[in-house]
């Protein structure tokens, strides 16, 4: 070994690192920035993100080249990891109850007590089981020596392992010839064992325990990692309005029914969790939450009070309280920590501060660690008077200099300090660990402070798989149990539901908006400059359906102020109209809108789906960067194929269930409604037969039935009168998957799965009234009553739509924190 | 003055209803209403009532001992009522505070610090500051003046009560929940509730345990004139952990100790811990209308 604190030089000391070394060296400069190019790739086909900007999800960062821990360095590691999780389990356990650590002065209480998340509501709710605290996680970094040590354990809700998972899904793809090579620990059984052991939480219950992972919603900061674990865990994710307290009890709001919840792993942080016995302002919890768990109809995990234990205070009195609750010496460092609440240790600190970093004993929002070796004088007097003030606030830390690793830039290899995050999971009595963990890398150089706001690089983490194969991890008996429960699936919730009703109307609006786009611009380009002819005629009456299509106003339209300008020089409302996502209802604006409704639900989508959303946000971004020279056509047929391969993910790879369900009645309906909106506002006015014909042609190019007209007219069937039959094909032919009626009949399908007789009646009154439609009368006779009858149609489904909402996903009212403040007492 | 500590029975009915201006669908609450037992004080009767009926009522007790309701209610309604309905018997002795005299300030707080039979958790809830009770620089120096580390203790305990009646006005409407201890030592004015959180402030900065109180107190008419129905209050004031005598409540919103007049409801660290009512609902409503009726009335 040259270099003990460089992860690249320790990889000579194993084979399979010499191996990995021989990979990457044979790669060399080019290969490494092709690697780190791919790497980027499918972090955005995969939608891997992590946090916002702006309002939009900002992409998760990965740097190509993966740590190696070798099989006995990392059977070491996990022992010590294990001791720990132990360590801090017993000291929960402890706090919550006989509070011996305190009372025996192993602790002083103000370190506990003064902590924030030491919340007095919740002091003594206990999980039933065997451990206290089900996850842990630390995160580490190796000293000079070459050993790992403990910087900081995070025990309020663990996040990474997703990550961690995401990270090993694009590095193993994208250095695929090496991954396959080595003898690697797989990260997969890790969530089984999660998932089992979270089990073990449950309160008695005679059914499978349901458990649920609360999270903040799409806007989290980790929003990705959530999702990923609740597909991992197969375990619903719920929002506050997803939940409710009755009867004492926690419900799962699922369409049309509840459904009881046992388990609440929570993703939000404890304060946040229950607005009547914790933050009054909080609104992503559940009121009475911490009422139901004191009482023991459902578990919260990690509990309340596990943020408690995230404290660096707590690091100089570890050893004697393993020795005291273990009877063990603690096994991993941690880099010698002074809490300043004692006196002596505030001493030191307040007389070594330039050479320590400060932490607050908890970690707030804002509040980084004072790095004191980077503090001119006047820095370091304000911070000598904050410790002052509030002692017992603060901790002084030993400055860890982590090992290096090396990162791949455009400029070559550099050097950055590395920390590595641990997730474990209590089950059956012992912890079971992430193989490796999410490894980071400083985004800056020279960074002593390592987190992902400071713009770090994530890493895979590859462990050696032990050469005697017998891995603690995964009980091959316990998916098979699992399996033959899972019979009463939750459905989704009203959020979810509505979140895929809208995905799918909007993949259907883009679609159209694409194809509308399309037809348009080719008339544009044959007829702009042919006024007064029949070709002329047809493009100014598809521009104007296409502002009533789209709504977007003012544009063609007869009643647009400065229509008649607009339609001589149609091409900048058209390029608005592809892609200009701030144009509400250009083709931009719908696939943003369809790809934040699909992040709002990303846990019930395949990965495919975000692969192709991606593309299509790309394609968008990169046509509007075109400014003038974009092509419409192409980039409108490039935007159609996205979204029919969208379609087709729905139609091929969804299993019948609600969340088909939801997605095939928003198409449906969308397709509905549009089709209607067209059909009124091209073929329900009469025009000169040349100028209609070539109307009706375009129109059936939008509803993609021009062949299957021509080879019906062809062969006479039909009316025989052209804009007639068009109008047939498209409203109401049962056999065209473009009518309205097939529209709405596969709609009720859809609508089975969540039976409702309103909504059915409703659906079928109105494909009565279609079927009494004559089409030849109407074109022979009198197309106005034809207009009404579509604008009529038109309100109907809008009604639907409406009633669908009311009925399958509506939220619970606002709610709000009052407290009887009048304490006025009395003076005499 | 003797019979001010000697055996009283009250009776203690407090009312709170909100109205609101649409109606709520749900109502999560948390009553802190029953009267704790304590050395002082036994419980005779006690009755809660809530309406709209509640789904469940759950009592529980917090960590500091008080005894606490859950309730849900899930009826709409557009008025939503409490009534708390207890029979007490109030025995308060008198407290020596010269006997307190033999340590200062800073002798009884080191005392405390080294007593291992209290409580560990307790002694530290009581000496930290709390969401109500900042130890700013301000407050800080506020205690140092009225009780420096060097006062006797018994003269500094009559010495705040004292400095905070005179020195502070009482009116109604200066605070609000929110107001920081800071502000109030700028307006010098307050409510009961204010006047409690500084004297725990001042305590707590000198190191020694305070915890807030609530509850009620006996009140007299001007003479002359009938008692109002309703027209009692809800009070709070302030216990301080002392050696000797452990916990010693005095009222620093009418300048004495607590006697045989004062019901306690609850104790913690500030108002939050004890609020006697608080809530979440569910509703379009953007209006409510609060009522509160108190009456304190003596039995024998």
């Amino acid at each position: 070994m040259q270099d003990a604190h460089d992860e690249y030089a320790r990889l000579s000391a194993t084979a399979e690192g010499r191996a990995l070394q021989t990979a990457l060296d044979a790669l060399g400069p080019n290969g490494l920035l092709t690697r780190r190019r791919d790497v980027r790739r499918m972090v955005l086909d995969d939608g891997v993100t992590y946090g916002t900007s702006d309002g939009a999800q900002v992409p998760w960062q990965v740097d190509p080249i993966p740590i190696l821990i070798g099989a006995d360095e990392w059977a070491h590691l996990e022992q010590g990891l294990a001791q720990r999780a132990r360590l801090l389990d017993a000291l929960l356990t402890d706090l919550l109850t006989e509070r011996r650590t305190l009372r025996e002065r192993l602790l002083p209480a103000e370190l506990v007590v003064g902590h924030p998340g030491f919340l007095v509501p919740a002091a003594r709710v206990l999980l039933p089981g065997s451990r206290q605290l089900p996850m842990v996680s630390s995160d580490l970094a190796r000293t000079a020596d070459g050993s790992w040590a403990v910087i900081s354990d995070r025990t309020q809700s663990p996040s990474g392992a997703g990550y961690a998972m995401a990270t090993r899904r694009i590095v193993s793809r994208a250095l695929d010839h090496i991954y396959r090579g080595l003898p690697l620990r797989r990260l997969r059984p890790f969530f089984d064992v999660m998932r089992l052991g979270l089990l073990q939480s449950a309160p008695l219950t005679d059914d499978v325990p349901q458990v649920v992972l609360l999270t903040a919603g799409p806007t989290s900061e980790t929003a990705y990692d959530q999702a990923l674990l609740s597909t991992l865990l197969g375990h619903p994710l719920a929002q506050s309005d997803d939940l409710l307290m009755r009867d004492g009890k926690l419900w799962l709001r699922t369409t049309g029914r509840l459904h009881q919840v046992d388990i609440v792993q929570r993703r939000v942080d404890a304060d946040w969790c229950d607005a009547l016995d914790l933050r009054g302002d909080s609104r992503l919890g559940v009121p009475g939450l911490v009422a139901a768990a004191a009482r023991g109809t459902v578990s919260v995990v990690n509990p309340f009070t596990a943020g408690v234990l995230e404290n660096p205070g707590l690091f100089p009195y570890l050893p004697g309280i393993a020795r005291a609750l273990l009877g063990e010496d603690l096994r991993l460092p941690s880099p010698q920590t002074w809490w300043c609440g004692d006196p002596a240790s505030l001493d030191h600190v307040l007389t070594h501060l330039d050479q320590l970093v400060v932490k607050p004993i908890a970690r707030g929002v804002t509040t980084a660690p004072y790095v004191g070796a980077e503090l001119d004088a006047a820095g370091l007097a304000a911070l000598r008077d904050q410790i002052s003030a509030e002692p017992w606030r603060w901790s002084g830390q030993e400055a860890v200099d982590p090992s290096t690793a090396p990162v791949v830039t455009p400029t070559g290899l550099t050097q950055r300090g590395l920390v590595l995050r641990t997730f474990g999971v209590a089950y059956e009595g012992a912890y079971h660990f992430l193989p490796g963990g999410m490894a980071r890398v400083g985004g800056a150089e020279d960074s002593l402070v390592v987190t992902n706001r400071a713009g770090a690089l994530a890493k895979d983490v590859w462990v050696v798989e032990a050469e005697t194969l017998a891995p603690p991890m995964v009980l091959s008996a316990a998916p098979t149990r699992l399996r033959r429960h899972q019979t009463v699936l939750p459905r989704l919730t009203p959020r979810g539901a509505g979140s895929l009703y809208w995905k799918g109307r909007y993949s259907e609006r883009a679609q159209t908006t694409a194809r509308l786009l399309n037809v348009v611009e080719n008339l544009v380009e044959d007829n702009l400059t042919r006024v007064e002819t029949p070709g002329h005629t047809a493009m100014v009456a598809m521009l104007v359906a296409l502002s009533e299509v789209t709504t977007v106003h003012p544009g063609f339209g007869a009643s647009d102020p400065g229509a008649a300008e607009r339609r001589t020089d149609p091409l900048p409302v058209l390029r608005g109209l592809l892609v200009d996502p701030d144009l509400r209802g250009s083709l931009a604006y719908n696939a943003r809108r369809m790809t934040s409704a699909a992040q709002e639900v990303r846990e019930v989508l395949s990965l495919d789906t975000f692969g192709i959303l991606n593309r299509l946000s790309t394609l968008l971004a990169e046509a509007r960067t075109q400014g003038d020279d974009v092509h419409i056509q192409d980039v409108a047929s490039h935007a159609m194929e996205a979204c029919l391969a969208l379609a087709g993910l729905g139609g091929e790879s969804l299993i019948r269930d609600s969340i088909w369900a939801f997605l095939e009645a928003g198409r449906r309906m969308e397709r509905a409604q549009l089709t209607v909106r067209l059909l009124r506002n091209t073929l329900a006015a009469e025009r000169s037969p040349i100028a209609e014909a070539l109307v009706t042609e375009a129109v059936l190019r939008v509803g993609d039935s021009l062949i299957t007209y021509r080879r019906r007219m062809a062969a006479g069937i039909g009316s025989g009168i052209p804009a007639g039959e068009a109008v047939h094909l498209l409203l109401l032919d049962e056999s065209n998957p473009r009518s309205v009626v097939w529209s709405l009949q596969r709609l009720l399908d859809a609508l089975a799965e969540t039976p409702d007789a309103e909504i059915e009646q409703a659906v079928r009154a109105i494909i009565t009234r279609l079927e009494a439609i004559d089409t030849d009368d109407s074109f022979l006779a009198n197309r106005v009553g034809l207009f009404d009858v579509m604008a009529d149609l038109e309100a109907d489904l809008r009604r639907v739509s409406d009633l669908i909402e009311a009925t399958h996903f509506e939220l619970q009212p606002a709610s709000r924190s009052y407290t009887m403040s009048d304490i006025v007492g009395s003076r005499r | 003055m003797s019979e001010l500590h000697g055996r009283r029975r009250y009776q203690v009915v407090h009312k709170t209803a909100y109205t609101y201006d649409l109606p709520v669908t749900t109502s999560y609450g948390r009553g802190c209403l029953r009267p704790r037992a304590s050395t002082q004080q036994t419980l005779l009767e006690h009755l809660l009532t809530v309406e709209p009926a509640p789904r469940i009522v759950d009592e529980t007790r917090d960590l500091f001992g008080n005894h606490t309701h859950y309730f849900e209610i899930h009826t709409d309604h557009e008025r939503f009522e409490v009534v708390k309905d207890s029979t007490v018997e109030v025995e308060w002795p008198e407290v020596d505070l010269s006997a307190l005299d033999e340590y200062t300030v800073a002798d009884a707080a080191r005392t405390l610090r080294a007593d291992s039979t209290l409580d560990p958790v307790e002694t530290a809830l009581y000496t930290l500051p709390s969401r109500h009770v900042e130890l700013s620089g301000p407050v800080r120096a506020f205690a140092e003046q009225a009780i420096p580390d060097r006062r006797p203790l018994g003269e500094a305990i009559e010495a705040l009560y004292r400095e905070i009646y005179s020195g502070f006005t009482y009116t109604k409407g200066a605070t609000t929940v929110n107001s920081t201890l800071s502000e109030v030592l700028v307006t010098r004015a307050g409510v009961c509730q204010d006047f409690a959180h500084l004297a725990v402030a001042c305590f707590r900065a000198m190191g020694l345990p305070a915890r807030y109180v609530s509850g009620y107190i006996e009140t007299t008419p001007p003479a002359g004139e009938q008692k109002l129905a309703g027209s009692d209050a809800t009070h709070a004031w302030v216990s301080v952990l002392t050696p000797g005598a452990g916990w010693v409540d005095l009222d620093p919103t009418n300048n004495h100790l607590a006697d045989s007049r004062y019901i306690v409801t609850a104790w913690g660290r500030d108002f939050r811990d004890v609020s006697p009512l608080r809530g979440v609902i569910f509703t379009e409503a953007t209006k409510s209308t609060l009522s509160v009726a108190v009456d304190v009335v003596p039995l024998d």
